[in-house]
């Protein structure tokens, strides 16, 4: 089995809202998820499984059968974290701002984290903000007490914390407010994907 | 980038439960729903520190004025460490170090010159470790302290840090 990183389709959305309800506290009708894959079909992503772990040749009914369960979206293809990503078009008063982007939500299943996927998911979020977007900058909400997603935010990607907002969640927590300013060449995805990278420089006749 | 291996963090909501298991724990005193509740208001007078990622350890204090009570002071006089707890499993490991060194320097943030804390008189081992920390014993001992958590000699030292 392997897993990959894909933009999330309007397939997707009913094993996105499975994910995010089975990790977040925060959660959002399925119209939410609509509207981010309908405004913005680009600025999210989902991690799937590949492929089966057994051998796909039995002809049993049993194992061919497609699971019958909302974080399939395909035979073998699970639904096993994504990143909600949107354009801030709350610029009512402000048409100075430059177009920016913001993650609404990202979470990975329990059993499919410390694999780096929120850090790639991520990744590509970021990228296809400054690509297709052409966004500034991109901001998000964190947990304080959610010190696995602020390493990733402030550590791995670099994010700055703007502020603390006191009492942003229902429950009275409080939530770092971040801010990544984008810069298109420092995200390309290949940089952090221990990619062979293209030698387009040196004479390939040479020593011939 | 490499975590720390220990890191302390501030007490959030979310974390209190993990400072009422810790130090239900470690500890022999049991404090009440409202002294929980105030510690979130604690500030950085209390910290959770993670050992690896896991949270180990726990420290709160608060402010203390004046005990003369014809004079009452609204200038605090010491930091007293109400609870202060590492799991048996991670003591020795810089863990408690971590989390009085970053109360020392809140205390001297704060122009405070002295460090309270009570320690059980048949903890020997908690006596000696804050005493390395600099912690001087006072010469009188606090009779029945700890007369409430049933222990068998229920006396306890005052130690003191001039910061």
């Amino acid at each position: 089995m392997g897993i990959t990183i894909r933009p999330a389709t309007i397939e997707d959305i009913q094993g996105m809202q499975n994910a995010n309800l089975h990790n977040l506290p925060e959660n959002y009708q399925l119209k939410y998820y609509m509207y981010h894959l309908l405004s913005w079909p680009q600025a999210s992503f989902v991690a799937t499984t590949t492929g089966s772990d057994y051998d796909d040749t039995i002809n049993d009914e049993k194992v061919q059968a497609v699971k019958y369960d909302t974080s399939y979206v395909n035979k073998h293809e699970k639904i096993v974290g994504y990143v909600l990503g949107k354009m801030d078009d709350d610029n009512d008063n402000k048409d100075d701002e430059p177009p920016h982007g913001h993650i609404t939500s990202v979470s990975v299943m329990r059993t499919y984290r410390k694999m780096g996927l929120a850090e790639k998911l991520m990744r590509q979020a970021l990228y296809t903000f400054a690509e297709v977007y052409s966004a500034q900058y991109v901001s998000l909400h964190v947990r304080k007490s959610n010190r696995a997603a602020l390493h990733l935010y402030r550590d791995t990607l670099q994010f700055e914390v703007l502020s603390i907002e006191k009492s942003y969640y229902q429950d009275g927590e409080d939530a770092y407010s971040m801010k990544l300013v984008l810069d298109l060449d420092q995200l390309m995805p290949f940089k952090f994907q221990n990619a062979e990278v293209d030698d387009l420089e040196s004479d390939l006749l040479e020593g011939l | 980038m490499a975590r720390k291996l220990i890191s302390l963090d501030d007490l959030t909501p979310n974390c209190l439960g993990v400072l009422k298991t810790i130090n239900s724990v470690v500890l022999p005193t049991s404090y009440t729903a409202e002294w929980y509740q105030e510690s979130l208001e604690a500030g950085e007078l209390v910290k959770l520190a993670y050992y690896s990622e896991i949270p180990v350890g726990a420290i709160k204090a608060k402010q203390v004025y004046s005990s003369n009570t014809s004079k009452p002071s609204t200038v605090p006089t010491g930091v007293y460490i109400e609870s202060f707890a590492v799991l048996p499993a991670y003591q020795q490991k810089g863990v408690g170090s971590a989390l009085l060194e970053n109360l020392e320097a809140e205390t001297a943030k704060r122009f405070i010159h002295e460090l309270i804390a009570h320690v059980w008189c048949e903890n020997t081992a908690g006596v000696a470790w804050y005493e390395l920390k600099g912690f001087i014993k006072k010469d009188e001992v606090e009779k029945g302290y700890y007369e409430a958590q049933g222990l068998k000699n229920p006396d306890a030292y005052v130690m003191v840090k001039k910061i």
